[in-house]
């Protein structure tokens, strides 16, 4: 039962790792009186290090341990990940076994695991005997307690608690980096400042350096106005952090989609021509702010344009001329949900072109990560 | 022999802390505490060390920190300044080799407790700088050829702020602690902590109006426990009664510290009866 618990943690999408859970048994064997409660809070310490988590770790805690005091739903289903077939396949050293049962080791890790087979089993024994005496015998209570804590998922709501503000959009920006020396040179080099000095009979001679800079630069591109109005705010505070975090900014605005061309301000009444925007591509990254969101036709029927004069080609062909231009481009939409398939036909024409995620702290976070990777579609 | 911490006189820890620190302390892994902007993450590390009786060392993380500060810094420019104007034995690397607050304690003679505060603060590489130290307790001044291997392995607090994510292989090392916020029933513990024998009623109706802010939607920074003490502390200062609490807020800039949120708070003030 013991060692289902770690299963489920990793059913349960908590990436805990067997060093963290020989840990745990360790702390369990050495202290001086484990119950139930010393099990939650430890084994969450040991093996959950965020605490968007906590509610996955609460939930895999109450399938597994819920059982042992009659509260919580049968788990069942789950039965190839049993403690017993994760000793046999450690006491027979049958790593191929461990794959199977679903724990991918790493080889170094691996190896770990067999050389102390004889160890592990027997402590992994002791503390699933240890666990359910502990569950059933220990102070009233005890067990009981956990399986509350556990119980009142305290932590459900805790991801969408976070405020995406200027801040913590900084943060996330701030993974764009590629740092090179372009900046003054201002910076002591204090090998070469000593060499010179040496070769010059100890007269000291400081020698500077070029700064290393970020080197990123960023075109953003944001839809205003319409059904954008709503999300202004968010999206505002996305365009001061951005204009803070680069030294190479620039920012235009569309309205629905961009066509031949698009604005400088935001009521858009400076017009810019996209070719133009278009020769920041050269060394230049993309992001498009936008819900997506509008009739078909402006995407694949020409003449649809909804500003300025008639465009004859639709939307989309801008849409995928924009994408070609830049090396890097990432859409981000400030809808909840808008990326799902359930929603509207526009929204999937423009995901045929861009890559489109949430703007949301993790739909931020993914799609620096996305810049950053240096892959193409 | 293991230590163990039961708690401090001036600091409520909640039973998942305790079980938390001598988990870390027993398996001598850094204790990486997280947790709501005060909420107490930084006293911690001093309110162990004073409760274990250690000697505690404070590294103080900021944005231009570098890992191999905290091991030592060799003062090349002192040593070429000592050349050039022939004070002191320059031929003697070691006297410009300054330990920092991380080589200290490891080459302290007895067991300390180092805090690593705000670690998040530093670049996106500095936990991972500090891997290889932390798991080894030790590293090698490579000046003087010298290697420094702890006698008794520190504890190491570590505290973030979750403004940058860490790296999976420092987490990985770590044992996690997040420091929910407190419920009423804590809280009333922490209060009756700094400041006792305050009058209960006032209390009470302080608490009222602090979690009724802080239920508040819209707002961009909640006030934490910190903002709380610090608000009786004025409130205790100035002489308030239950009767002007319940009429209005006063000294709102001390939970407050935006002044878009005290605008927020108000208007929810005045539309109530």
């Amino acid at each position: 039962m013991f060692l289902a618990f770690f299963y489920a943690l990793r059913v349960h999408g908590i990436p805990v790792t067997p060093t963290e859970w020989l840990a745990l048994l360790e702390v369990l064997l050495r202290h001086s009186a484990p119950d139930a409660r010393v099990l939650y809070h430890v084994a969450r310490a040991v093996c959950v290090k965020h605490e968007e988590l906590f509610d996955a770790f609460d939930a895999a805690f109450l399938e597994v341990f819920g059982d042992a005091v009659g509260v919580g739903a049968a788990s069942g289903g789950r039965g190839k990940l049993t403690g017993a077939a994760f000793l046999q396949a450690i006491e027979a050293g049958d790593m191929k076994k461990l794959a199977e049962l679903g724990l991918d080791l790493p080889p170094e890790l691996a190896a770990l695991l067999l050389e102390n087979r004889e160890a592990l089993a027997r402590m992994a024994a002791e503390a699933d005997t240890e666990m359910e005496g502990g569950i059933r015998n220990r102070q009233p209570g005890g067990a009981h307690s956990a399986i509350a804590m556990a119980r009142r998922r305290r932590f459900r709501n805790y991801r969408s608690d976070m405020v995406l503000d200027t801040r913590s959009i900084r943060v996330a920006l701030s993974r764009l980096r590629r740092r090179l020396p372009t900046g003054p040179v201002d910076e002591l080099d204090l090998d070469a400042s000593i060499d010179r000095t040496c070769r010059e009979g100890g007269e000291i001679e400081l020698v500077y350096r070029r700064r290393r800079k970020n080197h990123v630069k960023i075109v953003l591109l944001m839809d205003a106005g319409g059904t954008m109005t709503p999300h202004a705010r968010l999206v505002n505070r996305l365009f001061s952090a951005a204009r803070s975090q680069f030294e190479h900014f620039k920012a235009y605005y569309f309205h629905n989609c961009p066509y031949d061309q698009v604005y400088e301000d935001i009521e858009r009444r400076v017009t810019v021509s996209t070719e133009k925007m278009l020769e920041y591509g050269r060394d230049h990254w993309l992001i498009v702010v936008g819900d997506a969101h509008m009739g078909t036709p402006e995407l694949i029927v020409s003449g649809r344009n909804l500003e300025g004069p008639r465009c004859e080609e639709p939307g989309l062909v801008w849409l995928q001329r924009i994408h070609d231009a830049f090396r890097k481009s990432v859409w981000l939409n400030p809808v909840e949900g808008a990326e799902s398939f359930s929603s509207g036909h526009s929204v999937m024409l423009v995901q045929s072109v861009f890559d489109m995620l949430p703007l949301t702290l993790d739909g931020l976070d993914a799609a620096m990560a996305e810049l950053m990777s240096g892959r193409r579609r | 022999m293991t230590l163990r911490f039961d708690g401090h006189d001036a600091y409520v820890a909640t039973p998942d802390l305790l079980d938390n620190v001598n988990a870390a302390l027993l398996l001598e892994r850094p204790l990486l505490l997280k947790g709501e902007p005060g909420t107490g993450k930084t006293v911690l590390g001093r309110r162990i060390a004073e409760a274990l009786g250690l000697r505690f060392l404070l590294w103080n993380v900021k944005s231009s920190t570098k890992a191999q500060d905290g091991l030592y810094v060799y003062d090349t420019v002192q040593r070429l300044n000592d050349a050039r104007f022939g004070e002191g034995d320059v031929r003697d690397i070691a006297r410009y080799i300054k330990l920092g607050p991380l080589g200290e304690a490891l080459r302290a003679e007895e067991r300390v407790v180092l805090l690593i505060d705000e670690v998040d603060k530093a670049d996106l590489e500095f936990a991972n700088d500090l891997l290889y130290e932390l798991d080894q307790m030790s590293f090698r001044i490579n000046e003087t050829g010298e290697t420094v291997n702890a006698v008794h392995r520190p504890f190491v607090v570590i505290t973030s702020n979750n403004e940058k994510e860490l790296p999976d292989a420092f987490l990985r090392r770590c044992v996690f602690h997040y420091i929910a916020f407190p419920e009423r029933e804590t809280m009333r513990q922490i209060v009756d902590v700094h400041f006792p024998g305050l009058d209960q009623i006032l209390v009470e109706a302080a608490m009222n109006r602090f979690y009724q802010i802080r239920e508040q939607r819209n707002l961009r920074k909640r006030p934490a426990t910190s903002e709380l003490l610090d608000w009786l502390r004025i409130l205790v200062h100035t002489g308030i009664e239950k009767a002007d609490l319940d009429k209005s807020i006063p000294n709102l800039g001390a939970l407050l510290k935006n002044e878009g949120d005290v605008a927020a708070v108000r208007e929810a003030l005045a539309s109530q009866p």
